[in-house]
This record gives structure tokens, C-alpha cells and sequence, in this order.
């Protein structure tokens, strides 16, 4: 039964220092290699779970999870590879397997040698084809395990595997599992401890190799039977249909954004309540000087507006994996195919981009899915295009403005806003598509998985994932920048004017008498000391050099404070504006909004904000490049300084056209 | 718009299979690289498949037990040829 | 943003040099920026652009790795 060649290489279990029946010393170091849809994340989250952390590929994009599995024999690293169909392809994915494989590569922080193992992953639904990935893996010469996943789905199928004759053929610890229930995988965990030296690998030439996998499926696939799937070939033609799957694609998204922007909310505002207690907790309780003043209003506000957007991250990517283990996933991505093609975009794009609408830097991340570099790149320059949460507060202070007792209006230049952002991100791709990252995009060709019910467990791991791989690499760059602006805004100090130190004295003088009134006119100091001291410091200073420049799009020196400002994060030109104008951060205190509207400029007669110029920084900040962490994760994600670079000025020459043309359409309709 | 009549033994691209019909794909008129990845996928000659869905996308069913599908756009499934069953 | 840190009527220095705290929250800022220079922005690629650094290449054979060629022909 077993007429598989024997292994093609000379070497035996004594010279690799296995025992006499074949096994390796104890492993400590195993890799995971399997085809894609294999379960293979599923495997790796049962047998690790939350005991793992994400790294880099050096020079690429590529992540690796790297975890620990506690086996009887002790803890075992299992480092879970990218899923590709045949190591030896031309491709960056396979390049980084062989790599790993041969011990010349691996990811960021981890020692540069080939892994004790390997355990590689088949899907017990459709073995056959997993065979060539196995077939290569045995070639590498390394103790192998073999995993047979989702043995209950093939159960179901009456798809029966004799595992016990594939461990006599190949001679390694085969083992059948259910990353999705949890059978199997203690037996797995054990085998982990004590993988073997195969005993047969495929002959190198295509028919022989062709051969081998043929005889090597007969021998597992005992019993099986064609399976006539009316249910999935029906929910197919209506999900890819020309309009059914576009009414669905719609409605699903429609549903994901409502939980969106809806569920979390609640999370959201706890976190931004939180972070203002503990703000107001450490006034009280640091003694008063710089460094109290250094941790309330730069360093907990840079770490609260980071975390603030860790919720909708989170919900968001358990959303999108519960979505995509369903697999209803890949079949809206050739629903969207159809309608991005046309801008050069692909189907793949869609997750990006419809991510971006929370937060760019998950979605310009989640870019890495695309497997043609050139829509990769094209997708991350375009993804800031997409409406994020940071612009909300910015949108809701200028239609406000604008549409002041008028809430269906406001609610209608909302939308506006965010078809806007979308409009503007797919012409610049098919801009792009069509000069600088000019070529024939990769056809599409995706295999469609099996419905199935999604594991929550699975999506929540996904969630965290993402939501602590964000909080690193963003939040310290928030962080850093809102440290930074502190000290921008702070120094130097300003002297307190004639009318702060009149109006102090006259509080001093009726403190006993007057308390309240007293209380009243301090404020109003502590106002025209805050503005005079932001006027007068070095953010002060670089506003007031900017403001030349922004002086046609209708941007006043305080208005351009908070646009430089809000490269720390969107969110930060909203209290910006109110300490310029005010002299208050808290823009929901009561009547802010109207002493921001009835603020005036150095003229003192011109309102800061004129319907023009709130118009026109309503589209700015729809259009405009103002986050450098984004422009960060692009260097990283797109390869290089350049894209960033590009994507800056692209986004901002786009802005600032198109405010210009809008202050000019304003004041041409007599709208001032 | 229907796909014309196919008699058996026929040599085809995909796109002009119907829903339901089999046959054994004969090569891939594409480049070096896609025709790595679609023989990766299992796409490769030799291959049993049997068309489920004709159209943008193409949807076929690979594997000995017709279990493994896999979706591809118009453009790429005119590239894949089958010899049609009887 | 900041308050105003002047709560009195008496005139601060522009820099208060005087007060060790200012040289600590100086140094978190320059910290922060050093930072951002040097892990952030490229001012580390521009450093290391005069430094040739060492390639790792991969054998080809007219432009294909040898195993694809195997397999193709």
C-alpha cells in the first residue's frame, strides 16, 4: 500500500541526532506553514491564544504571530507563517516561508535560525490539494507534524480521512483536529513535543511530484463522496449577483457601519470621561508646577487620544473577522471588484478602505492583503481620502456653525462630507492608476471557503490583536507629538496683559463681598491670558508664519494654529479653536459655541468664522493630510518616505484647491 | 448572453462553460506567475473541475470530491482552457 | 490645549530658567522630538545614505529562481 518513495536525501535519524525511532530531540522552536483557508489563524489562536505577540518580517510587511504552546515537555514557540499554496512561487508571501524554513530570515526581534519544526496544516475538506504545500514542506528535511484540520466539517461532509495510514506513509505524527471546537488538539500539543523525520518526499520533477501527490491522497481519503452543495452554490449566485450582491454587500455594511458608530460610542465616551477624570484627579493631586501641567494637558490627553480610538478598532476587526469566517467575505470582494476595477482599484480594497472610515491606520495596514504591489500602494495613498471618527468633532463644530438651528441640513452636509472623501479617494487612484502606478492590476482569483458559523473566540483574539498592534505604533506617536505641542504652546510665557491683571485686582477687591462675581472675572482673566499666551508662543509664532499661506482659503493665524495643531490627531483642532478663541478647552461648556462663533479677528470687527471660511475648512479637512501617524504606517506599509511624502502633497494640494474654489464660489454667491 | 454550443471533447476556456457543466483543464494562456498560482490553487492541467457559476465571477469546483472552490474574475477564467466532459 | 500658566498678577520670565522643573519638561520635549526624529521621521535613512549597506541576492537563472524553472519546463 505504501509505495511513496522513500526520502530523497541520504542522510538518516542518527547523523540529525534523533532518536532510533525517528524522533528529535525536544523542539523548542516549530513553524506553522499551511495553505490559506486551512484554519491555520484558528489553530494557532486554540493552541496559543492570547500567549502571543505580532512582528515584522524585516523589510516587509509581512507579519508573523509568534506564541507559546505549554506542552507536557515544556513551553514551545510556534511561530505561525503566512498562508501560501506553494513556497517555491515568485512571491513575496512564499519568499518569506522559504526563508523562515531555511533559517536566513525571520521576524523582527526573534534569533536568526531554521525553526527544530515544522507542523503543517491540511484541510481535511479538500486534502488533495494541500499535498503540494506538504509535499515541499518534507523536502526541507525538518521534524514534521501534520495537522488535519477541520475534521468535524469533513465528518459533516462524509468525508472519512485514514490518518493512521498517512502517518504509516509519510512516517510523521499525523494528527486529525478541529481548530474550531478543540478536538484533537491535545493529542496535537503532544505531537508538537515529539515531531519525526518523514520518511518519503516527492520526487522534484512536476509528473513525479504530481504522482507522488496522487498516491498520497488515495492512501488518506479512505471514503469520500461528490457533494452536490445546492445551499452554497444558491447563496453564491445571490451574494456575486450584479444586483442581489450589491443590495446585500449595502446592507451588510450599512449594519456594520450602525454598530460602528453606534455600539462604540458607549465604550468611546467612557474612555474620553476616564481620561478627563483622571486628568482632573492629577490637577488635584500633583503638586502645581510645569511638570503637573506637562501631565495634564500633554501627556494624559496624547494617551487618551490614542485610546479613545481603540473601541471602534476593535469592533471594527471582530466585525470583519466574524464576517470573513463566514466567508461571506470573498465573495463580496468580487461584488466590489466589479465597481472599483474601473478606478484601478481591486476588490481587496474594499477592507482597507471601508476601515479607513474608522481609523486610516488600520485599513492602510490592513492594505497588506493585496497581493499586486501597485494597487497595494494605490489603495494606502487613497485610504486618508476616507471620512475617519478623528474628523467627527471637526464636522460637527462647523455644520453646527453653519447650519445653526437647521439639523436636517447639518445631517445632509455630513453626508456630503463623507461622499466627498470617498469621491476624492478613487479619482486620485484612478490618477494614480493611470501615471505613477501605471499597469495591468492581478486578476482576481480568490478561493471561496465554506459557509460556516464564525468563532467569536477567534474574531475577539483578531480584536485584540489589532486594537494593541495600533496602540503601539500609534498611540506613542500621539503621545510623542502631543508632548511636543505642549511645550510649543507653553513657551515662552506670555506677560499677563493690562485687562487680566485690572480685572484680578478687581476680583481680589470684592472676593468677600461679591464671591461669585469675583469667581466670574477670574475667569475672563485666565480667558485673555490663555489666548494671549498660545498668540505669543512658539505654536503661536508658527501659526502667524503660516498664515500667509492659508490667508486666500480664508485661515486667520488662529485657525492656522489648529490646523498645524491637528497633525497630532484631527480631534485636537476642536479645543485648539476654543482656547484661541476663548480661552477654554471645553468646547461643550455652555456657550462656547456661541463665543466661538461671534469671535473676532485682529481687525475686531471680521468673525473669525465667516460661512466662507467655515465652508471652506469644512472641505480642507475632508480632503487634507493632517495626521502624521498615517503618514508614518505609509512609509512603513508602502515601502519608503516617498509615498508619504506624495500622499501629503497630493492630499494637500487637493485641499487646498478645493477650498480655494469653494471660498471663491462663496464670495462670487455673496456668501460671506 | 449564452454561452455557444459545446460539443463534447471541445477544448474551451471556462468562460464559455455552463453551470453544471465538467471537464479536465488542458492549460492556463497566461504569465508564468499566474499560471503558478492558479496551479498552486489547484487550477493546474489535469484537474478535474465543474463550473458553478458562469458570469463575473467565475466560480469552479476543484478536487477529486468537487470540494474546493475557488472564484475568478472574467478576465482570468477566459485564460483557463478545459476539455469538456461527456 | 494648555492653560494659562500665569495665575497672578505678577510678571512670569519667558523661560523661567530658574525652576528645575522647567529643565525636566524641556528635556521630556526634547526627548519626545529626538524621538520622533529618529524613529519616525527618516532622518536615520538620510545618516546611513553614504553607507553602502551589505545586499542579500537570490541565484536566478534568465531572471527565474531554479526551482520555478524546473517546474515549468
Amino acid at each position: 500500500m505504501n509505495d511513496l518513495p522513500a526520502a530523497s536525501t541520504s542522510v538518516n535519524n542518527a547523523d540529525l541526532g534523533a532518536g532510533r525511532d525517528g524522533q528529535s530531540s525536544r523542539p523548542t522552536h516549530i513553524v506553522l506553514l499551511g495553505i490559506p483557508n486551512t484554519g491555520k489563524t484558528t489553530l494557532f489562536n486554540r493552541l496559543c491564544g492570547l500567549r502571543h505577540k505580532t512582528a515584522n518580517f524585516p523589510g516587509t510587511t509581512l507579519e508573523s504571530r509568534i506564541g507559546t504552546v505549554r506542552t507536557g515537555s515544556g513551553p514551545l514557540r510556534l511561530d505561525d507563517l503566512p498562508g501560501v499554496y506553494s513556497i517555491e512561487l515568485d512571491q513575496h508571501e512564499a519568499s518569506v516561508c522559504r526563508q523562515s524554513l531555511e533559517g536566513v530570515s525571520a521576524a523582527s526581534g526573534q534569533p536568526l535560525r531554521a525553526p527544530d519544526a515544522v507542523c503543517v496544516v491540511l484541510d481535511a475538506t479538500s486534502l488533495p490539494r494541500n499535498l503540494q504545500l506538504l509535499g515541499e514542506a518534507l523536502r526541507r528535511r525538518l521534524p514534521t507534524v501534520i495537522a488535519v484540520n477541520m475534521i468535524d466539517l469533513a465528518r459533516r461532509r462524509g468525508i472519512v480521512i485514514n490518518t493512521v495510514a498517512l502517518e504509516k506513509a509519510i512516517g510523521a505524527p499525523v494528527v486529525a483536529v478541529s481548530a474550531r471546537t478543540g478536538e484533537g488538539i491535545d493529542r496535537l500539543t503532544r505531537a508538537l513535543a515529539s515531531p519525526r523525520y518523514a520518511t518519503t518526499t516527492p520526487p522534484s520533477d512536476p509528473l513525479g511530484e504530481r504522482n507522488w501527490v496522487d498516491r498520497l491522497a488515495q492512501i488518506a481519503e479512505a471514503d469520500f463522496a461528490l457533494r452536490d452543495d445546492k445551499l452554497t452554490d444558491r447563496l453564491d449566485l445571490v451574494f456575486t449577483h450584479p444586483v442581489l450582491g450589491v443590495l446585500v454587500f449595502a446592507s451588510v455594511m450599512t449594519g456594520v457601519f450602525w454598530a460602528l458608530f453606534r455600539l462604540a460610542t458607549i465604550p468611546m465616551d467612557f474612555i474620553d470621561s476616564m481620561f478627563g477624570a483622571l486628568g482632573a484627579r492629577a490637577s488635584g493631586a500633583l503638586p502645581d508646577g510645569l511638570i503637573a501641567h506637562l501631565i495634564v494637558d500633554g501627556v494624559i490627553p496624547g494617551v487618551g487620544g490614542a485610546a479613545v480610538f481603540l473601541p471602534q478598532i476593535c469592533l471594527l476587526f471582530f466585525l470583519f473577522s466574524l464576517l470573513e469566517d463566514t466567508g461571506y467575505l470573498a465573495r463580496a470582494s468580487f461584488v466590489v471588484d466589479r465597481v472599483l476595477r474601473p478606478f484601478g482599484l481591486p476588490g481587496h480594497a474594499f477592507i482597507p478602505l471601508l476601515s479607513s472610515h474608522a481609523c486610516a491606520l488600520p485599513g492602510i495596514m490592513a492594505a497588506r492583503a493585496i497581493p499586486d504591489r501597485r494597487e497595494r500602494i494605490t489603495t494606502i495613498l487613497v485610504a486618508p481620502f476616507m471620512t475617519c471618527s478623528a474628523r467627527l468633532p471637526v464636522y460637527v463644530l462647523l455644520t453646527t456653525l453653519l447650519f445653526r438651528d437647521r439639523p436636517a441640513l447639518a445631517a445632509l452636509a455630513f453626508t456630503g462630507c463623507y461622499a466627498l472623501g470617498a469621491l476624492a479617494g478613487i479619482f486620485s487612484a484612478l490618477i494614480f492608476r493611470r501615471t505613477i502606478l501605471r499597469g495591468e492590476g492581478r486578476p482576481m482569483a480568490l478561493e471561496l471557503p465554506s459557509y460556516k458559523r464564525p468563532s467569536v473566540r477567534g474574531a475577539l483574539i483578531q480584536a485584540w490583536d489589532r486594537g494593541m498592534v495600533f496602540l503601539k505604533k500609534a498611540g506613542s506617536v500621539i503621545l510623542a507629538i502631543s508632548i511636543v505641542l505642549w511645550w510649543l504652546a507653553a513657551y515662552p510665557i506670555a506677560q499677563p496683559s493690562s485687562d487680566s491683571i485690572e480685572l484680578r485686582q478687581a476680583a481680589q477687591t470684592i472676593a468677600q463681598t461679591e464671591p461669585t462675581r469675583a469667581q466670574e472675572m477670574i475667569s475672563q482673566a485666565d480667558a485673555s491670558d490663555a489666548t494671549r499666551q498660545l498668540q505669543s508662543s512658539f505654536a503661536g509664532m508658527l501659526g502667524r508664519a503660516v498664515e500667509p499661506a492659508l490667508a486666500p482659503i480664508g485661515f486667520d493665524w488662529r485657525i492656522s494654529i489648529g490646523v498645524l495643531s491637528s497633525f497630532a490627531a484631527r480631534e485636537v483642532f476642536v479645543s485648539t479653536m476654543a482656547v484661541a478663541l476663548t480661552g477654554s478647552g471645553d468646547i461643550e461648556g455652555e456657550g462656547i459655541l456661541a463665543r466661538v462663533r461671534d469671535a473676532k479677528r485682529d481687525d475686531g470687527v471680521t468673525p473669525v468664522f465667516t460661512r466662507a471660511t467655515a465652508w471652506s475648512l469644512l472641505v480642507f479637512f475632508v480632503l487634507a493630510m493632517q495626521c502624521l501617524p498615517t503618514l508614518v504606517i505609509t512609509a512603513r506599509e508602502a515601502g519608503g518616505w516617498k509615498w508619504s511624502g506624495l500622499q501629503f502633497v497630493w492630499m494637500t494640494s487637493v485641499a487646498y484647491t478645493a477650498s480655494l474654489i469653494t471660498i471663491t464660489i462663496c464670495h462670487a454667491m455673496g456668501v460671506t | 448572453m449564452t454561452p455557444p454550443e459545446i460539443t463534447p471533447r471541445t477544448v474551451v476556456p471556462l468562460t464559455q462553460l455552463r453551470r453544471g457543466d465538467r471537464g479536465v483543464i488542458t492549460e492556463a494562456r497566461t504569465d508564468s506567475d499566474s499560471r503558478a498560482l492558479l496551479g498552486a490553487m489547484g487550477l493546474r492541467p489535469n484537474e478535474p473541475i465543474r463550473l458553478c457559476r458562469h458570469g463575473e465571477p467565475c466560480i469552479v469546483l476543484t478536487g477529486a470530491c468537487e470540494s474546493c472552490r475557488i472564484g475568478l474574475t472574467r478576465k482570468l477564467a477566459n485564460c483557463v482552457f478545459v476539455e469538456v466532459a461527456l | 490645549m494648555t492653560r494659562a500658566l500665569a495665575t497672578t498678577t505678577q510678571p512670569a520670565a519667558s523661560f523661567p530658567v530658574g525652576d528645575w522643573q522647567f529643565w525636566v519638561v524641556t528635556l521630556v520635549f526634547a526627548l519626545a522630538i529626538a524621538w520622533l526624529g529618529w524613529n519616525v521621521l527618516p532622518i536615520r535613512q538620510i545618516l546611513r545614505k553614504g553607507r553602502a549597506a551589505p545586499k542579500r541576492t537570490t541565484l536566478t537563472v534568465e531572471g527565474q529562481r531554479p526551482a520555478a524553472r524546473a517546474k515549468d519546463h
